[in-house]
């Protein structure tokens, strides 16, 4: 199972002070160490903070311990405190993940299962060991990247210096080729594990993979030996000159040294995105393709060519241009596809993803042996199966929105309602019998369209509480419940 | 249902039954009651234990049952529990009935399962010889609380299924709907008979219930609900039995059975009802309606709220969930083309439906299936049941099911999984079961073939499988 690692301690922070307070004092410990060695750098540093130090890649052996040293100030361990809902109530939870530093004015890059927009509280601290805080520019759990923005302000009023890691070209890896992975594992601050490239383009992608959120639909993953553990999550995966070459973000549970890492030029462009637009827009048709491995002869077609499409969204603009599973997309927009193997199947949904929203889109299409015909299918934006969530302290409920991507998956008649994720035992919603996988249709009468509406309803019972009605499906039955003060 | 006695259970069990003698010696000081072990040995006359095999695409597993004596011609009856109901009665095999303490069984034929009740009827194939006494032939009697009752237990087949007595007392009467009997100490084994003291046929023991129970271990404490499968409680009355032991299935398939094309059928609770306008009234909701099902036709519509049935209001029952079964059964006591009248509240508003019933459509274990051995898939013919789990009644394209995938066949390896409905093969649309069976079929024949492919369809995806056989 291909797990991703939130952090040395995501669920259980507040209940368990003895062993946060044990990795404080590790902490300290490697501080002790590390002190003398950010001494024995300050020569690198006297360019001071926010100017990165130019590296010169694939120079002399000194040039690269330069380019390596910079890279070791750039790290960056990050602890965050966020919201969690499922409990039937807002709760505080926090983790421990790394990141790395990649522009003057701190921006930080971590993963998505790092620093979410639940996030509250984001600290980082930076290889002198200070720590300063950092709030969340956008992220992206697709890629499962997120980018923080370290509060500049503070840093310079405190005089803290960091330097500024750059990216590699992942495209250049090659399996075997020396890597190293740094980060916070377990909590122990600017570990650095040394291993090579295991394989340079593993597909991988999971509907839930990213705290139930989809991800790996767009990207294949670099697959390393450098041991990546709990912590490392959002730590740079770099080579020996202290080039990004990938954001470490997951390994196998329960297997050795199989870890995972988001391409950097996947990465660099998700984090131009983010710095731009603070979101990754992509565009969605519909279309879940299949490897066409070995099938080309049932469907005549010549060796590399074409995109089995195994499932088309019901509703969605392929499934309104006619599109059908078996189909095979000979080319999008004139340009030829090759879909023979799964790992090339992210960089196709890719493309589909890269058009702006509302495009027009036109795919050659092979039916059942006939010549190819074209699909013009515009596109609609890709949003996630998971729904916005909110916590109704008072009713001891925890709620999801119906997503549209949420309607489809389980051929709901219509996207209202929201998803019931916890309850409280002995308070109005459990009380009244509604439990976890609910999805409540109707309030006080009321289709439920909005997190809003509901958001509205909770507060006029804030003001003056009242019995609610309220119409939930389960299944395909229906039941009536009642909220009482 | 009864499980292979392990001989460590069966000691148990025999230092239980000592216990129990002892207890009846002393409580059972009336003078004109017959003696408990004479009536004992009488009405074990009329239990029988019941062998039989369920037999799939690559096992046998044997099952042993506890029955009762319905006539004198080799008649038996089994609760619904007894067999699986989504089992196809023609994987039902080698049924043997066999009189308690005995190691004999006599071959018998499997009628089938009665729509209302759920039991199952058996007729032994040469009857069942002098020795047995249907329960018919007892006088009754409606339990009184606090009043002595016993049953009869059945022990494994490795004891010859030797019968033991059990006893007790009347605690409890519920009406659920039907009525049911309990005693707070185990007084059967599931499907004996239950009587009085004075020998009278008090009930028929049901199923047995898991128990809650606070599980302690080292520090930690659970919830467990422990479940004697072996001995019940609870027992149906005899005015509750004895008007249907003659419901004996005319086939083991195709059956009419009553329908009104509904879906999720939930109780209002009290609290609710209020809300809704019902006031007092008892209430069950109809979740959803089948297009074109005789609800439909009659103008239901989903969300209506059913107050009353034949111009009667609906009773109140608790727990308030008692009510759906009520009027479950009573669609079930009618027949197709007879009309039901419903009492119904649509946006608070009253209106009255006449409904006329409908048949329902084929049952999943009525549904035709194939199993194909060497490439090791059963595929069966979609029914309504498939297509509204999937929420796919409406659409055009039915499938065939997946209904066994043999594993680490080429099937299974490509990816195919029981469940799966299967949409296309080799490109061609499954629309009906007989041209799937056929494509099927020549696939299947083909010696000289290396691969096919499927469409299926799993939750709301479909996937293009191949699958490779040399």
């Amino acid at each position: 199972m291909l797990k991703d690692y939130p952090g040395a301690s995501t669920t259980l922070p507040d209940d368990r002070p003895i062993r946060r307070r044990r990795l404080s004092v590790r902490g300290a410990i490697v501080a002790g160490m590390v002190v003398a060695w950010t001494v024995a750098l300050a020569g690198c540093m006297a360019t001071g903070p926010g100017r990165p130090i130019a590296a010169s890649g694939t120079g002399t052996p000194a040039s690269m311990k330069r380019g390596f040293e910079n890279l070791l100030q750039a790290v960056v361990r990050i602890d965050v405190r966020e919201m969690t809902f499922e409990a039937g109530a807002t709760r505080l939870s926090s983790g421990v993940g790394s990141g790395v530093i990649l522009s003057a004015d701190g921006l930080v890059l971590t993963n998505a299962h790092v620093a979410s927009p639940r996030a509250v509280e984001i600290s980082v601290t930076l290889a002198s060991l200070e720590q300063v805080s950092a709030t969340l520019v956008g992220w992206d759990h697709w890629t499962d990247l997120a980018l923080l923005r370290i509060d500049m302000a503070d840093a310079r009023r405190r005089g803290l210096a960091f330097s500024v890691a750059r990216f590699g070209d992942s495209e250049k890896l090659l399996p075997g080729q020396t890597v190293f992975a740094v980060g916070t594992p377990h909590g122990l601050t600017r570990t650095v594990t040394k291993g090579i490239i295991s394989n340079t383009d593993r597909y991988f992608e999971a509907s839930d993979g990213v705290r139930g959120f989809e991800t790996g639909y767009f990207n294949t993953w670099l697959q390393t030996d450098a041991a990546i553990n709990p912590g490392n999550s959002g730590g740079p995966l770099v080579t020996e000159d202290g080039a990004v070459v990938g954001i470490n973000s997951r390994t196998y549970l329960g297997a050795e040294n199989l870890g995972f890492a988001i391409p950097s030029n996947t990465a660099r462009l998700v984090m131009q995105q983010l710095v731009e637009h603070g979101e990754v827009e992509r565009s969605y048709i519909g279309l879940i393709p299949g490897a066409l491995r070995d099938l080309e002869s049932f469907f005549e077609l010549a060796t590399n060519t074409g995109m089995l499409v195994n499932s088309v969204d019901p509703g969605s603009p392929a499934a309104r241009a006619g599109l059908r599973p078996g189909d095979i997309v000979l080319a999008i927009d004139g340009e030829a596809v090759d879909g023979r193997f799964p790992e090339q199947l992210p960089p196709i949904q890719n493309r589909i993803a890269s058009y702006a929203v509302g495009t027009r889109v036109v795919l050659s299409v092979k039916r059942n042996g006939s010549a190819a015909q074209d699909f013009p299918v515009t596109t609609e934006r890709l949003e996630s199966r998971v729904g916005e969530e909110w916590a109704f302290e008072r009713w001891g409920m925890s709620v999801r929105k119906v997503s549209r991507a949420y309607a489809r998956e389980n051929r709901l008649p219509a996207e209202d309602g929201v998803i019931v994720i916890g309850t409280q035992p002995a308070f109005p919603a459990e009380k009244a019998g509604l439990s976890r996988g609910d999805i409540i249709t109707r309030i006080k009468g009321e289709a439920v369209e909005s997190l809003e509406q509901l958001k509205a309803i909770y507060a006029a019972f804030e003001q003056a509480p009242e019995s609610i009605l309220v119409e939930a499906t389960r299944n395909r039955s229906v039941s009536f419940y009642v909220l009482k003060p | 249902m009864m499980v292979d006695a392990c001989s460590l259970f069966a000691a148990f069990r025999r230092g239980a039954l000592a216990l129990v003698l002892a207890a009846c010696a002393v409580s059972a000081s009336a003078a004109d009651l017959p003696p408990l072990d004479r009536l004992f040995a009488e009405r074990v006359r009329s239990v029988v234990a019941v062998e039989y095999f369920v037999e799939t695409e690559t096992d046998r597993h044997p099952s042993t049952v506890v029955g009762i004596v319905a006539d004198a011609k080799g008649l038996v009856v089994l609760l619904d529990t007894a067999i699986p109901g989504w089992l196809p009665a023609a994987q039902l095999k080698d049924f043997l009935i066999y009189r308690p303490g005995t190691s004999d069984g006599a071959p018998a034929d499997y009628l089938g399962q009665d729509h209302l009740t759920g039991w199952h009827f058996l007729r032994a194939r040469g009857g069942l010889g002098e020795g047995v006494v249907p329960c018919t032939s007892y006088p009754t009697a409606e339990p009184v609380v606090g009043a002595e009752i016993w049953g009869v237990g059945i022990m494994g087949k490795d004891f010859e299924f030797q019968p033991y007595l059990q006893s007790g007392h009347v605690a409890l009467v519920q009406r659920l709907p039907q009525q049911i009997g309990s005693s707070v100490t185990e007084i059967a084994s599931p499907g004996a008979p239950v009587f009085t003291r004075a020998g009278e046929l008090l009930g028929w023991a049901g199923a047995s219930n898991a128990q809650e129970r606070l599980l302690y271990l080292e520090n930690e404490r659970y919830t467990v609900g422990l479940q004697n499968p072996n001995a019940t409680g609870s027992f149906i009355l005899a005015s509750e039995v004895l008007p249907y032991l003659d419901r004996v299935p005319a086939a083991p398939v195709g059956q009419p059975v009553p329908w009104l094309g509904v879906i999720g059928l939930q109780p209002v609770e009290r609290e609710a009802s209020e809300f809704l306008k019902l006031g007092n009234r008892s209430a069950v909701v109809i979740s959803d309606v089948i297009a074109d099902g005789p609800a439909a036709r009659a103008g239901v519509q989903q969300r209506d709220i059913i107050v009353a049935l034949e111009g009667r209001p609906l009773p109140r029952f608790s727990p308030a969930r008692v009510a759906t079964t009520f009027l479950e059964r009573e669609i079930l006591l009618r027949a197709p083309g007879d009309t039901l009248t419903l009492g119904l509240v649509r946006g608070g508003a009253p209106l009255e439906v006449t409904i006329t019933i409908g048949r329902q459509p084929k049952p999943l274990k009525e549904a035709e299936r194939r199993y194909f051995p060497r490439l090791g898939i059963t595929l069966r013919e979609s029914v309504l049941y498939d297509l509204i789990s999937r929420r796919m009644e409406g659409s055009a394209e039915r499938g065939v099911v997946a209904n066994f995938v043999k594993p680490n066949t080429p099937a299974a390896t490509a990816g195919l999984r029981a469940n799966d409905l299967i949409m296309a093969i080799d490109n061609q649309p499954t629309v009906d079961y007989a041209r799937a069976i056929e494509h099927m079929s020549a696939i299947e024949d083909d010696a000289l073939r290396s691969e096919f492919v499927l469409l299926i369809s799993r939750g709301a995806e479909t996937q293009v499988i191949r699958v490779r056989l040399r």
